[in-house]
């Protein structure tokens, strides 16, 4: 698939992550122990051959910048192509826009001076391994000018702003593309991926340019539905949209299950990441743990039941971590207990404390925050 | 190019015959260790958090999985602008070319490397061997001593003298004497294969060494001899830390109980000196609700639904439901199926272990050793009864 540009569009603006974004977008949120849910969208990119792959950003991306360096982990360190930072329009936060054209606007001269002859736009809020190569095939196939990625029997709570559902035909055609709230519950979850040739995205450019519709998703596409063959492909393997902590929690306890595990990392088409070096993780003498994922470099001394850890966190004597996300370097001291809780990175809890949320809503503690 | 005021030669070409089905396939510095590294990661990260940008490494026996491996050093952090990592296998010039004949005979015929940087130094290490030392303290000793070698020296026990370089030093630590391997140790100081030459000096000795015909052109039994008859200043920097020379299997594996102490000699979590590593992009580890792990060290990618105790999981090992590993390490990509017994053993990459197998015993006092992409049937007994050696 030499010949499809990636382009991996920005939302920084998803409030439902709280302060999960307040110091990044979501891009670069750690998610599955190691990752950052970039990783699924730039993995399936390289997994399908693309040379050339464009990741739009606007404010909070320092940390996006640290994840993606020259793009190495993903081989998008090239001479010719590779990969390239596309700096985002505005810093409106208050705009909610899914596809946001005025990004390409400003990024025209890169769309231009690429020698692909296709694009493919996406988010990076879909946890997924997916095949693009098939994807095109289906293209192909069914001659489309727009092909959406989506999955029909999305098993998950759908929101009602945040998600697109598309009603299809028969055939797999769009005829409709609404907010999950205005739609039926048999439509298919988009997965917010949309393949077309270059040439067709340029004329939706002036299109947009001449009406002042900024929003691909939702104001531009319903207007050319019946003027544009527009399907959508169908990804039967796992998938889940990220637009919340409870999805951001959810997604993640998902991948407890081997199924879901396997699907995701278990075969050839890997999800690569930006490692960092770290021994083997420890567990001592006393440690307990019970169905949990656990990166390199952690020291488990407590317990740990049916939670993440991400790279370097401690579990001291005494500590109890259930249902939880520990990312990077989360310290958990003697006798802590926490129940239903995100911790961000280089966070703590004290001696002793307890920290609990709910199932429904689980707890973030803050990039830096010291529980005391 | 630039000057380099210290450049590494790193001898890589060890055999390690006695670690048997360990290095069957691949080089001494190229067998994993500590769960995640192989022997050769403990000398670069050495090099690099010295601050040694510019390094050589001599390769000769089995060389395919090093070469890959250390590449052009980008794993370990050697900055490429100040000469990084260069593999330097044995070649031929226009007068015909040969195998390195010993350890000086491998620096000697890369003596164009070295002079590129026109180092006024040079360290010259062993890749074979397993401890944390920074260099950059021994320079300033060699400096201080205004010596023209000096070695770094471990004390030993007596009984295991015979295996090393054993020398004897006066007051000042200044060396009197050098015996590799003697049959009887007059002494328990050993060398530790670290040496640092002031560059013009060794390359004469190089040069000269190569001359002679009778020589087996290796560092300690003939250059550094040769430089104490001439009378050279020759100095021991005495280094108290942890070292380690797995020679054997046995001493590989208790080299690997070690570091699952509560308070292990060799910390592999101290962030002031990183071990480097090439790191298996997979994702973390999974333990499941059946599984239990109590004083192991794990690392990505394994699944563990069996029990797990005193041991040490490389990347990519899965352990099925019922069976227990004790007291074993088990390396990259092992499938040890369900209802198994592991003890004492060390399992080699990607062999497959069939249900219902018993491999090694607590009691036999040996260690169990399985090579590398076996299949072992169902049912099998390897190494249960006690070993007449």
């Amino acid at each position: 698939m030499k010949d499809v540009l990636g382009i991996v569009h920005h939302l920084d603006n998803e409030h439902g992550l709280a302060d999960m974004t307040k110091h990044r977008g979501v891009a670069s949120i750690p998610f599955g122990g190691k990752y950052c849910l970039i990783d699924f969208v730039l993995s399936n990119m390289v997994n399908a051959n693309f040379n050339n792959v464009g990741v739009m950003t606007a404010f909070n991306l320092r940390s996006l910048l640290d994840h993606l360096g020259i793009g190495k982990p993903w081989g998008l360190d090239r001479k010719e192509d590779g990969l390239f930072i596309l700096p985002s329009s505005q810093n409106d936060e208050d705009n909610y826009r899914r596809v946001d054209l005025e990004d390409f606007y400003v990024n025209l001269d890169y769309l231009h001076i690429s020698k692909q002859k296709h694009v493919l736009i996406s988010g990076s809020n879909c946890v997924a391994n997916i095949d693009y190569e098939k994807m095109q095939r289906y293209h192909q196939k069914k001659q489309a000018d727009i092909t959406v990625l989506c999955k029909k029997d999305y098993g998950f709570q759908r929101d009602p702003d945040r998600d697109i559902v598309l009603e299809m035909n028969r055939d797999g055609r769009v005829l409709s593309a609404l907010p999950a709230g205005a739609g039926k519950e048999e439509d298919a979850v988009s997965l917010d991926g949309y393949l077309m040739e270059k040439q067709l995205l340029f004329k939706l450019l002036r299109i947009s340019a001449g009406t002042g519709k900024l929003d691909l998703v939702t104001e531009i596409l319903p207007e050319y539905m019946s003027q544009l063959r527009i399907y959508g492909y169908h990804h039967s393997g796992y998938a889940g949209m990220v637009h919340s902590v409870k999805d951001l929690f959810d997604r993640q306890m998902d991948l407890l299950k081997p199924e879901v595990r396997h699907d995701l990392f278990e075969h050839e088409a890997t999800i690569y990441t930006n490692l960092k070096d770290g021994p083997p993780t420890r567990y001592y003498h006393s440690a307990k743990v019970v169905n949990s994922m656990v990166d390199n470099g952690c020291q488990i001394y407590g317990h740990v039941e049916n939670s993440i850890l991400f790279q370097g966190v401690v579990v001291a004597p005494g500590a109890v971590v259930k249902n939880c996300v520990v990312t990077q370097n989360g310290n958990i001291q003697e006798d802590a207990s926490l129940e239903y809780v995100i911790m961000d990175k280089y966070a703590a809890v004290t001696k002793g404390r307890t920290v609990s949320g709910v199932s429904d809503r689980p707890l973030v503690v803050g990039k830096f925050e010291v529980v005391e | 190019m630039y000057t380099q005021e210290c450049v590494a030669m790193l001898l890589a070409g060890g055999q390690g015959t006695r670690l048997q089905m360990l290095t069957k396939n691949v080089a001494k510095p190229a067998v994993p260790f500590g769960g995640k590294y192989r022997i050769v990661d403990f000398t670069l990260s050495n090099c690099v958090n010295s601050g040694m940008d510019a390094i050589g490494v001599l390769t000769q026996y089995k060389p395919l999985l090093l070469n890959a491996y250390i590449g052009k050093g980008t794993a370990w952090d050697f900055d490429p602008k100040k000469g990084g990592v260069v593999i330097l296998p044995p070649y031929t010039s226009e007068k015909g070319g040969q195998w390195y004949q010993g350890t000086a005979d491998a620096v000697y015929q890369n003596i164009n490397f070295v002079e590129q940087y026109k180092p006024p130094y040079v360290l010259v290490v062993s890749g074979d061997h397993i401890y944390k030392m920074d260099y950059s303290k021994m320079l300033e000793y060699h400096k201080q001593k205004n010596a023209d070698v000096t070695i770094s020296v471990i004390e030993v026990p007596f009984s295991e003298a015979r295996r090393f370089g054993i020398m004897s030093t006066d007051a000042a630590d200044r060396i009197e004497s050098f015996e590799e391997k003697p049959a009887e140790p007059k002494g328990n100081l050993a060398s530790m294969g670290v040496y640092i030459f002031n560059w013009d000096y060794l390359r004469d000795n190089l040069r000269e060494d190569a001359k002679d015909s009778d020589s087996d052109h290796d560092f300690g039994k003939n250059i550094i001899p040769a430089m104490l008859r001439k009378g050279a200043s020759l100095y021991a920097y005495r280094f108290r830390d942890y070292w380690k020379d797995v020679g054997t299997v046995e001493s590989y594996w208790s080299a690997s109980m070690d570091i699952l102490k509560d308070d292990p000699p060799l910390d592999l979590f101290d962030a002031d000196w990183k071990i480097r590593s090439i790191n298996p992009m997979k994702p973390p580890h999974h333990v499941a609700a059946g599984g239990s792990v109590r004083q192991v060290m794990i690392s990505e990618g394994c699944n563990i639904y069996g029990h797990v105790s005193n041991s040490i999981l490389f990347p990519g090992v899965q352990v099925g439901e019922g069976s227990v590993i004790e007291n074993s390490v088990i390396m990259m990509d092992v499938v040890v199926e369900e209802n198994c017994v592991v003890q004492r053993a060390i399992i080699g990459e990607k062999t497959v272990v069939g249900r219902d197998s018993v491999i090694g015993s607590k009691t036999s006092g040996g260690v169990t050793a399985i090579g590398d992409q076996l299949t072992i049937a169902d049912g099998s007994r390897i190494g249960v009864e006690s070993r007449k050696n």
